[in-house]
């Protein structure tokens, strides 16, 4: 059974973090790409915290490839942790490597964001 | 019972000149006997007008048994009675009613009052019926009966003969079962009524909850609450006895209900019907209905300063420009959108149901006598009305079945065409081609292709777009025109071509694509957009990682060579539908046990992965360099 995706966004001066919890799917627009366009606009660092992601599907993933060129664009610097060995084998095979880079945990995330 | 308040007020005209106050003579108490004869009316409010000394002289007198009628307000009645010398030893009793049009009165013997019948307040009102009242001890000589009556404004007429006032004196005990027998022929001449209710519950039932098991019918669980109201507002004050309860508390009850169903259920009703069409004269309409449907349920309850009279011509005329605004309107959208309009006309036929019952009590006199009273032509409208649902009901999923097989159809026409755009798998040249495709639904995402080029290399290519359904597979279509039309032998240029192509039409979404050349000489050269990485000899070919094909336009892809033995081990392609196979513990197939059937044949990977738990396309492809 697919859970609902929820989004909680944690905002620390210019840098946010999107904690994704539940099902990356075509459902989730609004948790992902909503959230995303509802940062405010001093935003120049986003984390997004997989780690409470137990699945995407190919949907989801566009979703999150659709924020990435986003971010891209703005421009935002995007950094991904918490994601499964298995997501992070197909987010390396999408070769999403020039929009975002993949972190183990937040440490290293937020390391690499305010390196 | 307007019309009939007018034509009695007229009687009372004429006999206002008869001035002196009768006596009706009453002989033998020992079965009820008939209070027939000449009494007095007055309009207006007096206690004083109790007292058996009032002189009522002046008052109008009315021979009853007749039509009472009275407009909205007070109204007393008085009426002498001479008891016979010799009365009954037993306490006496006064059996009244159905007091006209009354909604509450009360009464009083001799000037001490012996009880009443609903109540004073705008929303205590009940059905005019039978009620035994015990008289105060034995009365002598004459006694003088007084009743305070109120009424209410209605736009609609109760049948002369249920109006009609007829008292009986006698025995407490003899008027008692006289009583009960009234309400026990009353309950039985009502089983037709109990009858078609039952019908049209059993239909309100169905109605609300159709939806539960039909998707997009929500209209039809407010028709059927709106039945529920109707339904109420007549069955629930014609059964008090049935129910235990109150006159007062069955009359409100089925007033709180009907309101419920007219002013608070209706308009969900109308916005289902019409709000679809956003149209600004479906907006009217349902403005009119609805103001139709507050105003009839207001005049029920308020003193309109309005004569009847022109309340009924306004409920008459505002469904004449309703008839002439609909039909057009109806006519338009019958040819567009099949049957709901037909559900407006049912509607309309509800709501000027009460003036067909009007009319047919008016001026066709049937009656509850007769069988077919008001309550029972009314009820028979509900029944109408219910039996028109369920046909229209009937033909609109007849229609729907039609859609729904015709888009199987359709759908089954397109997984047909996308089936003529996969290759068929071949074993000639100089390397075997195995492939399996096992779609999730009826069109996939997933497609795989093998292109013989002239310098006699082959193209094989498997591809995955986000997705599923038929936006999926007409990005399909698109990538497979994209990648035939391709003239080069580089994958890694192919996959370009295919990505333009892509751009600006993947709606959001992307493909994965991997593209082998394979050469005669068993060079394998590969160039991957996001898919996975081809498996060769049980292990994973390295591949520079690309962006998936429809997102930046000019992205560029790198190519990796690898050999493939003549005889050896094949390089097997495959979508993501094997990789993330699902089981009921919604753990995936994942990547190791990929690689550990990377060496089975096709059918052999995906037959697993199915077994797994399918949610996605499942393509494999096998290339085998034949010996």
């Amino acid at each position: 059974m697919v859970m609902p995706t929820k989004t909680k966004v944690e905002q620390n001066g210019d840098i946010a973090v999107m904690r994704f919890e539940g099902d990356i799917t075509s459902t989730s627009e609004d948790a992902v790409l909503g959230s995303y366009k509802a940062l405010p606009a001093q935003t120049t660092k986003i984390l997004l915290d997989f780690s409470k992601v137990p699945y995407l599907n190919s949907s989801g993933i566009a979703l999150v490839i659709q924020l990435l060129m986003a971010a891209s664009k703005a421009p935002q610097k995007v950094l991904c942790f918490g994601l499964t060995p298995h997501f992070v084998k197909v987010f390396t095979m999408l070769g999403l490597a020039k929009y975002t880079t993949l972190h183990a945990d937040e440490a290293a995330a937020r390391a690499a964001a305010i390196a | 019972m307007r019309l009939l308040y007018l034509v009695l007020m007229a009687a009372a005209l004429l006999l206002s000149s008869v001035a002196e106050a009768q006596t009706i003579a009453v002989e033998g108490l020992s079965q009820p006997q008939a209070l027939s004869g000449q009494w007095k009316f007055h309009e207006g409010d007096d206690p004083r007008w109790a007292q058996p000394g009032f002189d009522d002289s002046q008052w109008s007198s009315i021979d009853i048994p007749a039509s009472v009628n009275q407009q909205f307000g007070q109204r007393w009645y008085r009426v002498h009675v001479s008891l016979p010398a010799a009365t009954a030893s037993e306490p006496l009793g006064l059996l009244v009613g159905p007091f006209g049009s009354a909604f509450a009165y009360e009464v009083f013997a001799d000037g001490q009052r012996i009880g009443s019948v609903g109540g004073f307040r705008p929303t205590e009102l009940r059905l005019p019926t039978v009620a035994a009242f015990p008289l105060p001890p034995q009365p002598k000589g004459e006694l003088v009966l007084a009743f305070r009556v109120r009424s209410i404004p209605s736009a609609y007429t109760i049948p002369a003969e249920t109006a009609a006032s007829v008292s009986f004196l006698g025995t407490l005990a003899g008027v008692r079962t006289q009583e009960k027998l009234w309400h026990a022929e009353r309950l039985s001449g009502r089983l037709n009524g109990l009858l078609i209710s039952a019908a049209i519950a059993m239909a309100t039932l169905f109605f609300v909850t159709l939806p539960l098991t039909r998707k997009g019918s929500r209209e039809y669980f407010w028709f059927g609450l709106f039945l529920l109201g109707g339904l109420g507002f007549r069955l629930i004050p014609l059964y008090p006895e049935a129910l235990g309860l109150e006159r007062v508390v069955t009359s409100n009850l089925g007033m709180a209900i009907s309101l419920s169903g007219g002013v608070l259920i209706f308009p969900f009703l109308l916005i289902e019907l019409f709000a679809s069409r956003h149209t600004l004269i479906g907006w009217l309409g349902a403005a009119l209905m609805y103001a139709m449907a507050c105003t009839a349920m207001a005049s029920q309850l308020f003193d309109s300063p309005l004569p009847i009279e022109t309340q009924r011509t306004l409920i008459l005329g505002a469904t004449v420009v309703w008839f002439i605004y609909y039909f057009p309107f109806a006519w338009r959208y019958s040819t567009i959108r099949g049957q709901l309009p037909a559900m407006h006309a049912v509607l309309l036929f509800h709501m000027s149901g009460t003036l067909i019952q009007h009319f047919a009590v008016r001026y066709f006199q049937l009656t509850e006598s007769q069988g077919l009273g008001m309550q029972t032509i009314r009820l028979l409208t509900l029944l109408l009305v219910t039996f028109a649902m369920a046909i229209l009901l009937n033909r609109r999923a007849a229609r729907m079945d039609a859609e729904r097989q015709r888009l199987g159809g359709e759908l089954a026409a397109a997984s047909e065409v996308q089936s003529l755009l996969l290759s068929a798998p071949t074993a000639t040249g100089h390397y075997a081609v195995d492939a399996v495709y096992l779609p999730a639904s009826e069109v996939g995402g997933d497609f795989y292709q093998v292109l013989d080029r002239e310098s006699g290399a082959r193209l094989v290519v498997v591809g995955d777009v986000s997705g599923k359904g038929l936006r999926a597979a007409m990005l399909v279509s698109v990538a497979v025109g994209a990648l035939r039309a391709a003239q080069s032998d580089s994958p890694a240029a192919v996959l370009a071509v295919m990505n333009r192509a892509l751009c600006g039409r993947s709606g959001g979404g992307f493909v994965t694509c991997c593209c082998v050349r394979v050469d005669p000489n068993g060079e394998a050269v590969i160039a991957n957009a996001g898919h996975l990485p081809p498996y060769l000899a049980g292990r994973e070919a390295e591949t520079d990682p690309g962006l998936p094909l429809g997102i930046v336009p000019g992205a560029e892809y790198t190519e990796t060579r690898v050999s493939l033995a003549r005889g050896g081990g094949a390089l097997v392609l495959f979508s993501d539908g094997v990789v993330e196979a699902e089981n009921a513990q919604r753990e995936l197939f994942g990547f190791d046990r990929t690689r550990d059937i990377s060496t089975k044949s096709a059918q052999e990977i995906a037959e697993a992965a199915k077994a797994w738990g399918q949610n996605d396309d499942i393509t494999v492809v096998t290339v085998r360099r034949n010996a």
